[in-house]
């Protein structure tokens, strides 16, 4: 339970609407016990009666009447009011969730959160997200609710006869604890296993698609078939035991709602011949334990999946408990120049789990001095480590040995704000964020005017899309998810013009022309170096034709310059 | 493609219920019993309560009824959990028909289509989307029969005791067709919203997320911060509107379930006390019929309550259905061969007749009218600009194309063969190495019945026996892909491992040293140096010092063959090679 106690903590701040939520739930099931009890009594009560003229004509059936009508315009109201709270709660409490966390990934070192880049791990990361806002709605509201349903109840049958009131506390009492404990312990390996099963059932299935080629060519796709089919079985085979509980659940909550009514008509039929309570009263008690168990029918399923979100809560707690990036406060310099300097630069990833053997040295001792204003080129195959230092630079990996500094100042000294505010930076892979064009652009430069986002589009040649995309504004064209796909050079040109509206003092490239035609290629190189004639610029490239516009050629190979 | 409706969508998934109809029947049995139980449960409570107040029985007496209860309470117990056991294997039938249905389907259309999209979202398809499935069968069909079913048994008990009761139910009655049409029209739009803004919000984050690096470098972290609360506040709005509305929908039938427990309450008192003389044929109300008839009350409401609140079900599967349905009527096109095999030691020599391959989309050509003859034992490169038809050429020999024209392997015609059996004699080694998740021994023999010792060989003729020994487990190592514990480099070497485990007599590499640094493009090269001789080496290649020591090198332009002859010929008296070859040398990675 501990690894879900700092969430719940979290459902402090939104108490008010969650509170409402659950009162409205359980004004709810309080009417609706009180429509069916106050009916039994109703009815009995008439029929006895009945049975002489003189009481039949004295007796109020006013009271009880608007009582019953009272009750069943209560429980719709309250119903619907229930749903509409508690949906906005959830949303709310969604929202919240959502923007909590990613407040806490903000700090995080990219170098841990590299593993989760991949998009099947970020979905999981999301519903296990997701997974934190259902324990409201499935195990919060119904727990409380129940708890006090059977505690009124019996509250209230106590005052007709204390017989009543112990024996509903003790038959719900006993429903109300064991159950869960009992679908808590036996759902907890399954409900774990079937997660688990369920990522490996989407490894197998992808390995079987990805490596279907190569299966073909060496005839083994049956086999690779079969790796996915035991998979499933035994996926199923989890499924059909958690499925066997929940049923077993609802079972027994049925079972426990049958035999306490008739374990309370046993009791309420000795305390009535013993003359404690009126036969109407009997009635009554029956009825209102039959309808209280409503109140306890989702527990068994809530507790019976509670492993699962545990084990959300969890994996979300191992990633928000890694190493934050701490950032110094120094701003830039009035006298700002963009020198770079690298002094000894060491940097190695940690040791991995499995392998357990410390990989080897990306970085095996840089020293650098790049004057201001210098254009320099950084050569070298894939795997030498160029990236890896551009990625220091940045403070995008953290926990390199030596000291860099720029403008005289070392890297870890500068406020978050300022160092991204002198760095510019056009990385490997472009995001494009599933919004506008507009927007993709304006992050680079929020205070920038339409027009002039309109001129940097069309530097970059991006106002093709405008063909594509009929006669609206270009710049209210949807990226991304749902909208307009950009291919490779396309989002090169994206990157780029984001580093035109931008102007740090410092650019830094990572094979920024890759995947663009030779003739834009060079118009686009041009334009950007143009724009950072006066600044410090880093360049990785795998183009001869690029080195000619460098100031500096360095050649790096085994994490050396050489 | 064509678009598929909701409505074919939801077709087709009742469709899919055929072989699982058992499961289902018995589901609906057993609520029935459950139902038919309930009141036999409700009547002997009536009973026993009938006779304590108004017939002053003993409570000793009634031992017997009480008892009778319980039983027929753990009978009800008993089919309650039935139903969910069935219901399950129900939804366990379909899906598993299903996700066969996808997987045979995307093995027809075979691994070309299958690349056109990131593998994760077939992957997404296969698991994820097919369990959305299994509410709908398991849950909601059922209970579409039981919420019918269910008040009509109750009508049918209800009329010959009181009419009046019986009326007060049936008034409602007409409208349940209504309610089914509300719960499933409103409902079902409330429903989509509700899922859609979720989507679309579990869709910003997760797109936030991706690009929270970039974010980060254009300090605009604390903005998107901002903005991610404010689109979540924005959907709450929008979405809270349309529910606020879409909820009174099932506020009715709610309505009408309490209202009818008032009225039948308030007439039966009314009857007792003597106002109202109607309804139970004249034999006057009892306090038995009365309580029978308060307790079905509720229950006549239930199935169809319980129905809305598995209504969700029915729309995600159906949305689930809409992708499936797509991918499953999806056009194969199914490469021509034969029933023909090639002898294990034939070698092979290759020849192709006017080659030419359709793309997907009509009237592109991939490849158009190539020629040309390759001999037995020849390494041969295959150059171009990227997009010239070079993996369309190397896919066509490995049979995962249609192709016009002919191909003759040792003379005979291509088609004649079983592709499978075409396939053993070659082995294929691409630009990203394949790594399954699983040991190192798995990887190499993917399902290949290779015992440890040919392992062993293949791993040191791929010069990937380092990897191996630096493992604690050896052979039996997990491996992981990126990120893991392998790089690029050493995976290609295992990759290659794999392709060389069994003697072929065709190889074929497609650009194996793109990713790889210097130290493993020299291991890898070294390795297939060592290559039997009278294997028949095709390679992809864009490295200046590959393409050298060829025999021979087909470059392709535009799905045509431009060029065809020794390298150092063609470097000569070429001019396209020549173009192409300068543009190489431009590159940092050929020197």
């Amino acid at each position: 339970m501990s690894d879900l106690l700092p969430y719940l903590k979290l459902y402090r701040r939104h108490w008010g609407a969650l509170s409402v939520g659950m009162l409205l739930a359980l004004a709810t099931l309080l009417f609706s016990l009180g429509l069916l009890a106050l009916s039994g009594w109703f009815i009995t009560a008439t029929a006895l009666a009945g049975l002489t003229v003189v009481t039949a004509q004295t007796f109020d059936f006013f009271s009880p009447g608007a009582g019953v009508r009272g009750f069943s315009i209560g429980r719709t109201a309250a119903r619907y009011f229930e749903r509409l709270v508690s949906h906005d709660a959830t949303f709310k409490l969604l929202a919240w969730l959502r923007s909590w966390f990613f407040e806490k990934l903000l700090p995080l070192s990219m170098t841990q959160l590299k593993r989760y880049r991949k998009a099947e791990l970020l979905n999981r990361l999301v519903a296990d997200v997701d997974a934190l806002d259902q324990l409201y709605l499935r195990l919060f509201s119904p727990v409380t609710a129940a708890v006090l349903v059977v505690i009124l109840l019996s509250l209230g049958l106590s005052f007709f006869s204390p017989v009543l009131g112990r024996g509903a506390i003790l038959l719900m009492g006993v429903w109300l604890i064991v159950l869960p404990l009992m679908f808590y312990r036996l759902g907890y390996k399954s409900g774990r296993q079937q997660g688990k099963l369920m990522g490996e059932l989407r490894q197998k299935v992808l390995d079987y698609l990805q490596g279907m080629a190569e299966s073909r060519i060496y005839g083994s796709e049956v086999r690779m078939r079969e790796r996915t089919d035991a998979t499933e079985q035994h996926l199923h085979h989890t499924q059909k035991k958690m499925s066997r509980l929940e049923g077993l659940g609802g079972a027994l909550m049925l079972a426990g709602a049958g035999i306490s009514a008739v374990i309370m008509l046993y009791l309420a039929a000795g305390e009535y011949q013993q003359g404690v309570i009126s036969g109407p009263v009997m009635v009554m008690s029956v009825f209102a334990v039959l309808a209280a168990f409503e109140a306890l029918m989702p527990l068994p399923g809530a507790f019976q999946f509670l492993g699962n979100t545990q084990l959300a809560a969890s994996r979300l707690t191992e990633i928000l408990e890694e190493e934050a990036i701490e950032f110094g406060d120094k701003t830039l310099p009035d006298a700002f120049k963009g020198q770079i300097a690298f002094l000894d630069v060491y940097f190695q990833y940690p040791a991995a789990a499995v392998s357990k053997t410390e990989g080897p040295m990306i970085l095996d001792g840089i020293s650098l001095d790049i004057p201001a204003g210098q254009h320099l080129a950084l050569l070298g195959k894939t795997g030498c480590g160029k990236s890896t230092l551009i990625r220091i630079l940045t403070r995008q990996l953290t926990g390199f040995e030596g000291r860099i500094e720029v403008g005289g100042i070392a890297i870890n000294d500068y406020s978050e704000a300022s160092l991204y505010q002198l760095l510019t930076v056009i990385p490997q892979q472009t995001h494009v964020f599933s919004s506008t064009l507009r927007q993709n652009l304006k992050m680079a430069r929020p205070e920038a005017q339409d027009s002039e986002l309109l001129e940097t589009v069309k530097a970059v040649g991006l106002d093709r899309l405008a063909a594509a995309e009929g006669d609206h504004n270009l710049l209210d064209l949807w990226l991304g998810q749902g909208g307009v796909a950009l291919s490779g050079g396309e989002q090169r040109r994206l990157a780029i013009a984001r580093a035109l509206l931008k102007k740090g003092e410092v650019l830094i490239m990572d094979e920024a022309s890759e995947g663009l035609d030779p003739i834009s290629e060079d118009h686009l190189m041009n334009q950007i170096l143009d724009a950072y004639r006066d600044k410090t610029v880093i360049m990785i490239t795998h183009k001869k034709a690029m080195l000619e516009r460098m100031d500096r050629v360095i050649q790096m190979d085994g994490g050396r310059v050489v | 493609m064509r678009r598929i409706t909701e409505k074919r969508a939801y077709k087709w998934l009742i469709g899919q219920l055929s072989p699982t109809q058992n499961w289902l029947l018995a589901s609906i049995i057993l609520g029935l019993i459950n139902g038919l139980l309930f009141l036999a449960q409700a009547s002997l409570l009536a009973k026993i309560i009938h006779q304590i107040v108004m017939e002053d029985a003993v409570r000793a007496s009634l031992i017997h009824d009480l008892m009778l209860t319980v039983m027929i309470i753990v009978l009800r117990a008993l089919c309650h959990w039935g139903r969910e056991i069935t219901g399950f294997r129900a939804g366990l039938v379909v899906r598993e028909v299903i996700r066969g249905a996808i997987l045979n389907k995307l093995k027809a259309l075979g691994p070309l289509v299958i690349a056109e999209q990131p593998a994760g979202s077939w992957s997404t398809m296969v698991v994820e989307q097919v369990e959305e499935l299994q509410e709908f069968v398991a849950r909601y069909i059922p209970q579409m029969a039981l919420a019918v079913l269910i008040p009509l048994v109750i009508l049918i008990v209800a009329f010959p005791m009181n009419w009046t009761a019986g009326l007060i139910f049936l008034g409602t009655a007409p409208l349940i067709p209504v309610f089914m049409a509300l719960v499933g029209i409103k409902a079902a739009e409330a429903n989509r919203r509700n899922f859609r803004a979720l989507n679309r919000l579990g869709g910003f984050f997760l797109d936030r997320l991706q690009g929270m690096e970039t974010l980060r470098l254009f300090q605009r972290t604390r903005h998107e911060h901002e903005s991610l609360k404010t689109a979540s506040e924005d959907f709450r709005h929008k979405t809270m509107q349309v529910l606020r509305l879409a909820f009174l929908s099932s506020t009715v039938l709610e309505f009408f379930a309490s209202v009818s427990i008032a009225i039948l309450a308030v007439y039966l008192g009314m009857s007792f006390l003597g106002y109202l003389n109607f309804g139970s044929y004249g034999a006057g109300v009892s306090l038995y019929s009365g309580l029978f008839l308060l307790l079905l009350a509720p229950e006549f409401y239930q199935p169809l309550r319980d129905l809305g609140t598995h209504y969700h079900a029915k729309s995600k599967a159906v949305g689930a259905a809409e992708l499936i349905l797509e991918t499953l009527e999806r056009e194969e096109s199914r490469v021509h061969q034969g029933k023909g095999s090639l002898a294990m030691e034939t070698p092979v020599s290759l020849n192709a007749e006017r080659l030419t391959v359709q793309g997907s989309v009509e009237g592109r050509a991939l490849l158009k009218e190539v020629s040309f003859d390759i001999a037995t034992g020849e390494r041969v490169a295959i150059i171009g600009p990227s997009g010239a038809g070079k993996s369309t050429l190397v896919n066509t020999l490995m049979g995962f194309w249609n192709y016009q024209g002919k191909i003759r392997v040792a003379g005979e015609d291509l088609s004649s063969f079983s592709m499978d059996n075409w396939r053993k004699r070659i082995a294929w080694l691409g630009q990203q190495p394949m790594i399954i998740h699983g040991t190192v021994y798995e990887n190499v023999s993917l399902g290949r019945d290779l015992d440890e010792s040919q392992v062993n060989r293949a791993l040191a003729k791929a010069q990937a026996m380092e990897i191996v020994e630096q493992l604690p487990e050896g052979l039996n190592a997990l491996l992981q892909e990126q990120g893991g514990n392998l790089s690029v480099g050493q995976a290609q070497r295992i990759a290659l491992a794999r392709a060389i485990a069994e003697p072929v007599k065709l190889l074929i590499l497609d650009e194996p040293t793109a990713s790889l640094d210097a130290y493993n493009e020299r291991l890898v090269l070294d390795a297939l140096e060592a290559i039997d001789p009278e294997c028949t080496v095709i390679t992809v290649t864009h490295r200046l010092k590959q393409i050298d020591s060829m025999d021979r090198v087909l470059m392709l332009e535009n799905g045509q063959l431009v060029a065809d002859g020794e390298p150092g010929v063609l470097k000569r008296e070429s001019a396209v090679v020549q173009a192409f070859v300068a543009g190489l040398a431009g590159s940092l990675d050929n020197e």
